[in-house]
């Protein structure tokens, strides 16, 4: 499938990407009907969020079910549907408390109380988790459910 | 694409909107009305919202939604200040032009705005001087928009901020804010706290969004979509490609 990638900044092509599958029993695959490109890609698009690697870029964006894990219960095949951008297992400590964006199981790479992009730790700065899944976690791809034409870098991009 | 907790996230559109009706539930929509809720707006306030990008557009929009008295626009590309006009029905301000403190002061007896939204962050435009001064601080960006909003917010207002920071920034007014009493609440938006209730408005028509789009192009449009919407380059407002 096509998908827009972006390499560095200033430069995004659309590239073929491997097809998405279902990786979890509460997985949709979507076939995307409509997305949008927001302001915070540009953060990525643009360089202020640095990225070390190519990445699918978007977040907004709505379509067609075309298959459904086991475990999910009310989508089916053909349903439409609009997909919020925060990735949320509805089931944590802050989903629970209407806080998906800080869901406690989506990101667990570089998630914890501190909070940043850098923070000063022993005297020096250090890095939350790997730089790149800070800068999608704080800037651009704020979900990890990427927006694309039917995924792409889906494995690398969404934590289970 | 793969969408992860399905169970929790996606949610079915209603028969008979179109993509473009609905497609800013996934974000924008969302985001602009949390820079409001999180403000408390009941009725009668002003509110002034910096930067009339697609997230400033809905806030506005969603200020009125909410029962404002007055909503007030910020930004320095007169096409954006003449698409909240247009869209959201804002008096607006040019802050390339006007001092937008001392205008916003003008318009509410010299007291301030009840609530400020800052929906421009950390990508402020800024002179060579101002970018000088954030480089010797180590900052990426700047907390411009941000200063501006708590200066043009009344005693004991609101100033939401919807635009992204990244870093730390030094010299944050935080005496200001003190002697001001000013409550202040940032962050992404809760979506699933708030898109049912906003798909609610939509589907009894109290809101339209698909009025900011300026342009609609096919994915493989999309670098130079997304070099249009970076440089604000033919009037771009907001784009939606479709495959």
């Amino acid at each position: 499938m096509k998908a827009l990638v972006f390499h560095h900044p200033g430069s995004v092509e659309v590239n073929d990407v491997p097809d998405s599958k279902i990786e979890h029993p509460e997985d949709v695959i979507l076939r995307v009907t409509s997305t949008a490109i927001c302001g915070s890609d540009l953060h990525i698009y643009n360089g202020f969020f640095p990225q070390l690697t190519d990445q699918v870029l978007g977040h907004e964006f709505m379509g067609v079910v075309e298959e459904t894990g086991s475990a999910v219960m009310e989508l089916k095949k053909g349903d439409r549907v609009v997909v919020p951008f925060p990735v949320s297992c509805g089931a944590c400590f802050f989903c629970n408390h209407e806080l998906p964006g800080h869901c406690e199981n989506s990101n667990p790479d570089h998630y914890g109380p501190e909070g940043g992009l850098l923070d000063q730790k022993g005297g020096g700065l250090r890095l939350h988790g790997s730089l790149r899944r800070l800068c999608r976690r704080a800037g651009g791809i704020r979900a990890r459910a990427v927006c694309e034409f039917r995924s792409a870098e889906s494995a690398g991009g969404f934590q289970r | 694409m793969r969408v992860p907790y399905a169970n929790f996230g996606p949610r079915k559109v209603p028969e008979g909107f179109s993509d473009e009706e609905v497609l800013f539930l996934t974000d924008i929509f969302p985001t602009g009305y949390a820079g409001i809720d999180w403000a408390g707006v009941k009725g009668g306030e002003t509110v002034a919202v910096f930067g009339c990008g697609p997230v400033g557009l809905m806030a506005q929009k969603s200020a009125w939604l909410r029962g404002a008295k007055r909503v007030i626009a910020v930004d320095i590309q007169d096409y954006r200040l003449e698409t909240a006009r247009r869209t959201a029905n804002a008096e607006t301000i040019n802050a390339d032009k006007d001092d937008p403190v001392e205008a916003i002061r003008a318009l509410t007896d010299g007291r301030g705005a009840d609530v400020c939204v800052d929906a421009v962050g950390m990508e402020a435009d800024r002179s060579i001087a101002h970018k000088l001064g954030n480089i010797w601080r180590g900052e990426v960006g700047s907390i411009k928009a941000l200063r501006t909003a708590i200066s043009a917010v009344r005693r004991g207002g609101w100033v939401t901020v919807l635009g992204v920071y990244g870093v730390s920034y030094d010299n944050f007014p935080v005496g200001q804010i003190f002697d001001k009493g000013i409550k202040m609440a940032f962050g992404q938006a809760p979506v699933h706290k708030y898109i049912d209730q906003l798909m609610g408005h939509l589907d009894r028509k109290e809101i339209k969004l698909d009025d900011i789009i300026t342009h609609r192009l096919p994915l493989g449009q999309a670098p130079e979509a997304y070099e249009m919407f970076n440089e604000k380059k033919d009037g771009c407002v907001k784009v939606v490609l479709t495959p």
